[in-house]
């Protein structure tokens, strides 16, 4: 568990986040910008599962949810405006407001219930509540069921156009950056310091006056609040929404890209999502038994390398040193 | 459905509907049971929560249509998929999680999370990713009449060869002394090395007899459902609410939690549209219902949670 | 007439059948420095957690400032001013000693829900923090994770961190187990000076100690209270030594 910030993680970050830019700009390629967006929204919703996965001890598979609601949040919008023609529903700002009090509401219900457990159980109960909201959004015919939809309208900001591709993926990185700093924020500051401690020692905060299932729950909002943000984003790029999104393996994906990258340390979620993504991408276009591949790839490292490749390399560092 | 002549026609036909209703209730939670017993023992006895345990469901109904396809013989088909999946378990424990064990929950989920793409892909090679139907023979494609109700021959023998292996089960566990180390384990691990218990041989047993069950459940469920890809991890999310609901490790908390999800779901689904137009009125109940009906289980595992933590007859929580 | 800062009406508490709490009626004066002692399985431990919320008791009742607390949680508890030590440590194994007294001292000043700002910044926060840390004697080691203390400063750590709550009511469970020679003389120069203050009540097992600090001493045997007053009243009391004296042939 670390809560630095690695200088030279960040650098190599910034260096990785200009690849796709430099592509598009210099050769004309807009692939990796178009893959590298969605890679990078991922990630910020990694970090933020991150935040009360390997801080909070609360592995959540109900972090898909809150993904969706703010997907769905973009198609609801879209939907509407083009059935009832009403340009507003469009705004950008009205949408956001929406994804933070649906997400965060969500969270709040999901982790007061999921909060009576600890642990596995956790992980079970959020796994199975979340799958309430997947079944909600497959049933939901007027959005397409379960083949979900494209959507007719982008989220509209003033100036900024969601439209332009380039635009898209300047608010990822800026989203991700957002995120990295404010989870970094967040873990330094005294609620981070009580999370912690929770995370190590119940009692201990329970004797010194604070309930441990409020600090959790108080982060599990948080958190849940996030991802939301990081779905508009999400539907915003792909100009699609499904309830797949909404599917818990969307947030197995998302554990598996924390435990590679190293749970609880700051960057870790960032280069892990970007590892299994890029693999993802590259086996499924090279593979037709990507799948096979990848989940042979995910036995091994967890098999080989139980606390993440970030630590692994740690390690072999340090031996050398 | 019958002609409304008289009230009391029409009052035969909605008790016969709830029979039948309750019937397949309990055949969705003898399946689930079946499932959920390898999960539940599997959790209890190592610690080891396996999210891959719906493949072996997979596996099983994949297997059991194959086999069925080719050989005609469904007792073949059935027997066979178990058969497959015992010996599957058992290699997969002993090559490579009996040495993930003493690894974090963390790697366990990855390490499973990766067999659910493997397991799936798979599939998608050796029988393609339409799926596969399981065709039963006349002799048993048949429906039953007793007093007028009418019940598909199959479902009726899928429930008894369920209750057959529940209480097989429950017998093993009861009053055998493999069953008496499992509970031992089950219980508490410490206890059963203490009595001089080889727990590596144990774990193999259990986790492959785990695969086994859900193999025969999925093979057994073939015919109803038709295997197809992603199968095993709509199957886990009401298995997992079963454990959760039962309590973990325990397999009595773990039937009686089966009869009340099944029970619960098929009749929600049946009843909720009519239940919601009482409360809301029939327009919003069309939309509304069929949402509620599926929500049911997970309300009432929430509740349960609220009021019980540790499931209805489980352990307390560490 | 003394005033009473805590005070318990037959209180029992049963595990399963087996009684921990009998009975137990106690009135705890203001200022005053508490001891409780009995032979091992008295029942101390647990009458101390129905005190400090982590037990509900079966009947009776526990009054705290006059104020009946007896469904009130552990957490609420301390929000009111009871803080307390654990007998088993209970410490948080990546945090530094100084990092455990800022939880307390963040919560009792309300800034532990602050998202934003930095809990280990230079101020107010932090000066409290090793404020109480020199005075159980642990300034020097502010920085050490748990795994780097010795067993006597965890304890020490564990008192630094109750007096970072700044409690009216101490609770302090075999404070002195483990702690070495010289630094024991200086905890109990320590809970000395909250004479007249701060009221603590006081498990422990080194007689010496007890009959150096307590205004009173409390005695339970089996569950039950059998004796409470003076030291030297109780050193002469009778029926202690029989409990004690019981409890040692048994052992």
């Amino acid at each position: 568990m670390s809560t630095r910030l690695s200088p030279i993680g960040l650098v190599v970050l910034g260096i990785l986040v200009l690849v796709p830019a430099i592509d598009a700009v210099a050769f004309g390629n807009y692939y990796l910008m178009s893959v590298g967006t969605r890679i990078l929204i991922m990630a910020a919703a990694a970090v933020s599962l991150n935040l009360i996965m390997g801080y909070g001890n609360m592995p959540s598979l109900a972090h898909s949810v809150f993904l969706g609601v703010g997907a769905y949040v973009v198609g609801a919008c879209s939907y509407y405006s083009r059935a009832t023609g009403a340009p507003w529903l469009l705004d950008g700002f009205l949408q956001l407001g929406l994804v933070l009090v649906l997400s965060a509401g969500a969270a709040a219900v999901i982790g007061a219930i999921c909060l009576r457990t600890r642990g596995v159980y956790f992980l079970m109960t959020s796994l199975a509540l979340g799958q309430v909201f997947y079944v909600l959004a497959a049933g939901a015919y007027q959005f397409g069921g379960d083949d979900g939809m494209a959507l007719d309208f982008r989220s509209r900001f003033p100036v900024v156009d969601l439209a332009n591709m380039p635009t898209r993926y300047v608010i990822a990185v800026l989203f991700l950056a957002a995120v990295i700093y404010g989870s970094k924020r967040l873990v330094d500051s005294p609620f981070g310091l009580a999370l912690r401690a929770t995370r190590m020692n119940p009692r201990r905060v329970l004797a010194v006056g604070n309930e441990p299932s409020r600090v959790s729950l108080l982060a599990f909002v948080v958190s849940g609040a996030v991802a939301g943000v990081a779905g508009f984003l999400l539907a915003n790029q792909t100009d699609f929404i499904s309830p797949s999104i909404l599917h818990w393996t969307t947030a197995g994906d998302l554990m598996i890209a924390i435990a590679i990258g190293g749970l609880g340390t700051m960057l870790g979620p960032v280069y892990g999502t970007i590892a299994l993504l890029t693999a993802e991408e590259v086996l499924s276009s090279t593979f037709t038994y990507w799948q096979f591949a990848f989940g042979l790839l995910i036995v091994a490292v967890a098999r080989f390398a139980p606390s993440g490749a970030g630590e692994l390399l740690r390690r072999v560092r340090l031996r050398r040193a | 459905m019958a002609s409304h002549r008289k009230e009391g026609r029409v009052e035969g036909a909605q008790a016969l509907l709830l029979v039948q209703q309750v019937l397949n209730g309990v055949q969705l939670g003898l399946m689930l049971f079946l499932l959920s017993a390898g999960l539940t023992l599997v959790f209890g006895m190592m610690d080891f929560l396996n999210l891959a345990h719906g493949t072996f469901f997979m596996g099983g109904a994949f297997l059991g249509a194959w086999i069925n396809a080719t050989t005609g013989n469904v007792w073949l088909a059935i027997a066979g998929a178990t058969a497959v999946m015992l010996v599957l378990g058992a290699l997969l424990e002993v090559g490579l999680l009996r040495g993930a064990y003493s690894h974090g929950h963390l790697d366990q989920i990855l390490i499973t999370f990766g067999l659910i793409y493997i397991g799936n892909d798979t599939a998608r090679m050796i029988w393609g990713s339409d799926g596969l139907a399981m065709l039963l023979p006349p002799s048993l494609n048949a429906s039953v009449s007793v007093l007028g109700l009418h019940y598909s021959l199959f479902k009726l023998v899928f429930i008894g060869a369920t209750v057959l292996i529940a209480g097989a089960l429950a017998f093993v566990l009861a009053r055998t002394r493999i069953g008496m180390w499992i509970r031992a384990g089950a219980a508490d691990r410490e206890t059963a090395i203490a009595l001089g218990v080889d727990v590596k041989q144990l774990f193999t047993l259990v986790f492959a007899c785990g695969a086994a069950l859900a193999g025969f459940a999925g093979a057994l469920s073939a015919p109803l459902l038709s295997a197809s890809l992603g199968m095993g991890e709509t199957i886990l999310v009401p298995c997992l609410v079963v454990i959760v609901l039962g309590g973990v490790g325990s397999v009595a908390g773990a039937f009686l939690a089966s009869l009340v999800v099944g029970l619960v779901d098929v009749l929600g689904r049946t009843y909720a549209t009519a239940l919601t137009a009482l409360v809301v009125g029939p327009t919003h109940a069309a939309t509304l219902g069929p949402s509620l009906s599926a929500m049911l289980i997970y309300l009432l595992m929430a509740a349960v949670l609220v009021l019980r933590p540790g499931g209805l007859m489980g352990r307390v929580q560490p | 007439m003394p005033e009473i800062a805590l005070e318990t009406r037959h209180l029992d508490k049963s595990f399963g059948g087996v009684d921990a709490t009998r009975d137990v009626t106690l009135a705890v004066e203001r200022g005053s420095i508490h001891a409780l002692v009995g032979p091992n399985g008295a029942g101390k431990t647990t009458l101390l957690h129905q005190l400090a919320g982590t037990v509900t008791p079966d009947r009776g009742a526990v009054l705290f400032e006059g104020e009946d607390i007896t469904r009130l949680g552990a957490a609420a508890r301390v929000r009111r001013g009871i803080a307390r030590t654990f007998q088993i440590t209970a410490l948080c194994n990546q945090l530094t000693a100084l990092e455990h007294v800022l939880l307390a001292v963040q919560r009792k000043r309300g800034v532990s829900f602050k998202l934003w700002s930095r809990a280990l910044a230079p101020g107010d926060d932090v000066e409290r923090a090793l404020a109480c840390l020199d005075r159980v004697g642990l300034r020097g080691r502010a920085g050490q994770v748990p795994d780097e203390l010795s067993y006597g400063e965890q304890r020490q750590l564990e008192l630094a961190i109750a007096l970072g709550c700044e409690p009216s009511l101490l609770l302090l469970d075999e404070p002195l187990a483990g702690v070495g020679h010289a630094e024991a003389r200086m905890l109990i120069e320590l809970v000395r000076t909250f004479r007249g203050g701060l009221t603590t009540i006081l498990i422990e097992h080194d007689m010496e100690a007890v009959f150096a600090l307590a205004d009173t001493v409390s005695v339970l045997h089996e569950g039950r209270l059998i004796a409470s007053g003076h030291p030297d009243a109780i050193a002469a009391d009778a029926a202690v030594r029989e409990a004690y004296l019981g409890d040692d042939s048994d052992a």
